[in-house]
């Protein structure tokens, strides 16, 4: 019998090893993990990229060991049941899962049905169901998004779907993977009302995020995690106290942004003026099959050793401006000009030498072998020769982190965070002058953020005009530059030195 | 971290896409709807009259006309033309249904191609039939959606894995054209030229292929994850939040199923 002073989960000495951890660096995923979560906690679960937090997560859903090979030793009890002796949709009757990714768990077309899902899976009647859905939905404040087709849904209206989807089990805990990345601001305030709403009805909520700091003062109890050990577990007050000051208002980055233009202030003045490394000048555009136009009258001119960050609510545009730059599409009307010439007729291989675009997923473009061949990949596509190519090598894997990697390394077998640099390499191999990243911070934890806008700011401060689209405004700051403003496919806060286009 | 592909990037058009709408067709049961295009499918396979088959073709295009789909089901149906085509210059030429008048043929080497009009008539029956069954088919994805398709088969005490995991798979399609295409950006930004022969060059292949791959493995297993956490697997069986009632609709549109079967019949005997 679980009482009400029972914890719900105790974990006790939990180790674990994924099958084939030997190609990855870390071997061990979990070490000596214990704790113990009691009813109407408010946890938030930190470290740096696999630093074990979403492997203690899938321990705790019994999808380890149910579903994975690896080695696990130790006990991990949910209610009173033995994960290794309970199926996994028995313990999800418990343990709510919010996956990182809400595409990857949305399994159906229609909203209703998505949230009926796991009610329809469990054998209840039609009525009872449609009930239950209605009533969650209430609770959860998305009475609004029933009937909607799920794909036409936001990412944030997404991710309260999928919250949904899993609370009409009525859970007493929810886990929560990373759920803050990709979301933008309106969105996060909004799933941080909910989750603070179903805490207030006793839900035990397990945030999962790489960032120490997050919402200081709301979680009651913060664990952090590094190399799978747990290496703090207490009052978030106190962690709060040992991050440095700055480091989570992002006022150090502002501060050296700030430096920068001091040091520098006529370099500053001779960048507003010349020619534009990239410019747009009336530029409409309608994906076929859309009735709105996905951007609208973008005018926009960035000039080389700038930076210029952008930012908008997930659908405002940002992406598809990403892909104008260098032909990926074509706009309806309007131009757009890379160093004073139109690119209308120009192909994407040809505007690529000079225009690097990374899109939102650097995991997608790896292929090779190895990470050196990776490396190589875009140079020989370009025509750039061998020797230019083994000089750049050695300057971008320093540059970015990396060389203490064996070049001989699978670039797929690596953590998501070294695949994502490898990623952001193999695009800075191509020596652009102009480097336009969709959020490039996705999947790399606070310190690597910190790398990569110094990364930025050196390619800046060396000529290369930089653009950046990007929710974090943490990172924002810490690359400096100018912001751009977008919203329903509209500029609306146009960088200074952009005027007069 | 590539399960994002999808994200922002999905507003590109689908191949047949599924359009919400009320009408009578939209309305009835999904069973009947699948009773429908099993049936019209297999009444076209019963026959090879070109009077026969362009009978059921109209039967096919009044539904769509009930439907109010008729402008994108037809935009649907030139997807059809190539394969007519095909059709026509092999049955038209080289059918193994030659008879009657021989208005044509010909040696050529090892092809003795001959109009007859046997021939000519089998060659419209086919072409008919590849209308037809598209045609019905495109009507049923247009007007059912992947929830339905997937509540009418659970009604009917379709095994749920079995049932699921179609549907899924229909719906995994899209996932997988929006994966190609930004793993196809993200190369083409890398200074890979498609323009300049894609296929010809092992590597723009590779590049290609193996990130798609990687796409598609994460995912399945990101959603299998994601399914047993929400409680599939479970002995019992499962329900669906809609019920689906075989309603006065239904039985029209059956008895219209059955009133063309009879014709078919008739006129074949």
């Amino acid at each position: 019998m679980v009482t009400a002073t029972d914890p719900l989960i105790t974990v006790d000495d939990l180790s674990y090893t994924y099958p084939r951890a030997g190609v990855r660096r870390q071997g061990t995923a979990l070490d000596h993990v214990t704790l113990s979560i009691g009813p109407g906690e408010l946890i938030l679960l930190s470290g740096e990229s696999g630093s074990g937090k979403s492997t203690l997560c899938r321990a705790l859903t019994g999808l380890i060991p149910a579903k994975r090979r690896g080695k696990m030793t130790g006990r991990v009890t949910v209610c009173g049941q033995d994960t290794r002796r309970t199926k996994v949709h028995e313990i999800a009757c418990n343990v709510g899962y919010v996956f990182q990714n809400p595409d990857s768990q949305i399994l159906c077309t229609n909203v209703d049905a998505e949230c009926a899902f796991a009610l329809e899976q469990a054998g209840n009647a039609p009525a009872a169901i449609r009930d239950a859905v209605a009533g969650t939905a209430d609770r959860l404040g998305i009475s609004h998004l029933l009937g909607r087709e799920t794909t036409a849904l936001s990412w944030g209206e997404r991710q309260r779907v999928a919250v949904a989807s899993v609370m009409v089990m009525h859970p007493s805990v929810l886990i929560l993977d990373e759920p803050f990345s990709g979301l933008d601001a309106d969105g996060a305030k909004l799933l941080i009302s909910m989750l603070a709403a179903l805490n207030r009805e006793g839900v035990t909520i397990i945030l999962v995020e790489h960032r120490l700091s997050l919402f200081p003062g709301f979680f009651t109890r913060q664990i952090v995690m590094e190399a799978g050990q747990v290496i703090y577990d207490g009052s978030q007050r106190v962690v709060d106290a040992l991050t440095p000051p700055g480091a989570a208002t992002g006022t150090a980055g502002a501060k050296v942004a700030e430096t920068r233009r001091n040091v520098a202030p006529g370099m500053d003045a001779g960048r507003r003026t010349g020619t534009p490394a990239i410019r747009l000048a009336g530029v409409t555009y309608t994906y076929p099959g859309a009735t709105a136009p996905a951007l609208q009258e973008i005018d926009m001119a960035l000039r080389p050793g700038t930076i210029t960050i952008i930012r908008g609510p997930n659908g405002s545009g940002k992406s598809t401006l990403f892909r104008l730059f260098n032909g990926l599409l074509r706009p309806d009307e309007g131009v757009v000009e890379v160093f004073g010439e139109d690119i209308t007729g120009r192909q994407v291989a040809e505007i690529a030498r000079k225009v690097a675009v990374l899109g939102q997923h650097a995991d997608s473009l790896l292929f090779e072998e190895t990470i050196e061949r990776e490396l190589r990949f875009g140079p020989e596509n370009m025509g750039i020769d061998s020797r230019t190519t083994d000089r750049r090598i050695d300057e971008v894997c320093t540059l970015m982190g990396i060389a203490h990697l064996h070049r001989g390394t699978p670039p797929l077998s690596l953590s998501a965070g070294e695949r994502q640099r490898v990623a952001l390499a193999a695009v800075l191999m191509m020596d652009a002058s102009v480097l336009a990243l969709d959020e490039p911070t996705l999947g790399l934890d606070g310190r690597r953020k910190e790398d990569l806008a110094r990364v930025l700011r050196t390619l800046a401060d060396g000529g290369v005009c930089v653009l950046v689209a990007t929710h974090d405004r943490v990172f924002a700051d810490q690359c400096g530059g100018d912001v751009m403003e977008m919203a329903g496919g509209r500029m609306t806060a146009p960088a200074p030195g952009s005027e007069g286009v | 971290m590539i399960g994002r592909i999808t994200g922002k990037t999905g507003r590109r058009g689908h191949l047949i896409p599924f359009i919400a709408g009320d009408s009578v067709v939209h309305r009835l049961d999904p069973r009947t709807k699948l009773a429908l295009l099993l049936g019209t499918s297999l009444l076209t396979l019963l026959t090879e009259s070109p009077v026969v088959m362009l009978l059921l073709l109209i039967a096919v295009a009044a539904a769509a006309v009930l439907s109010g789909l008729l402008r994108a089901w037809l935009h649907a149906l030139r997807m059809l033309i190539p394969f007519m085509l095909v059709i026509i210059v092999l049955d038209l030429f080289f059918s193994s249904h030659a008879s009657g008048a021989v208005w044509w043929s010909a040696e050529w080497w090892l092809l003795a191609p001959s109009l007859t009009s046997g021939g000519t008539a089998f060659t419209i029956a086919m072409a008919l039939r590849l209308f037809a069954i598209g045609g019905v088919s495109f009507l049923f994805v247009m007007t059912t959606s992947f929830d339905d398709f997937v509540g009418s088969l659970r009604a009917m005490h379709v095994p749920d894995t079995f049932s699921f995991s179609l549907g899924f798979a229909l719906k995994s399609v899209e996932h997988l054209s929006r994966d190609a295409s930004s793993i196809l950006d993200a190369q083409r930004s890398r200074g890979l030229g498609i323009d300049r022969g894609l296929m010809r060059n092992t590597t723009g292949m590779l590049s290609i292929f193996i990130p798609l791959t990687v796409a598609v493995l994460r995912r399945s297993d990101e959603v299998a994850d994601a399914m047993q956490c929400r409680g599939f697997g479970r002995e019992e069986e499962t329900t669906s939040i809609k019920e689906y009632h075989f309603r006065r609709l239904d039985a029209a549109f059956v008895a219209a199923l059955a009133a063309l079967a009879a014709g078919v019949f008739l006129i074949s005997s």
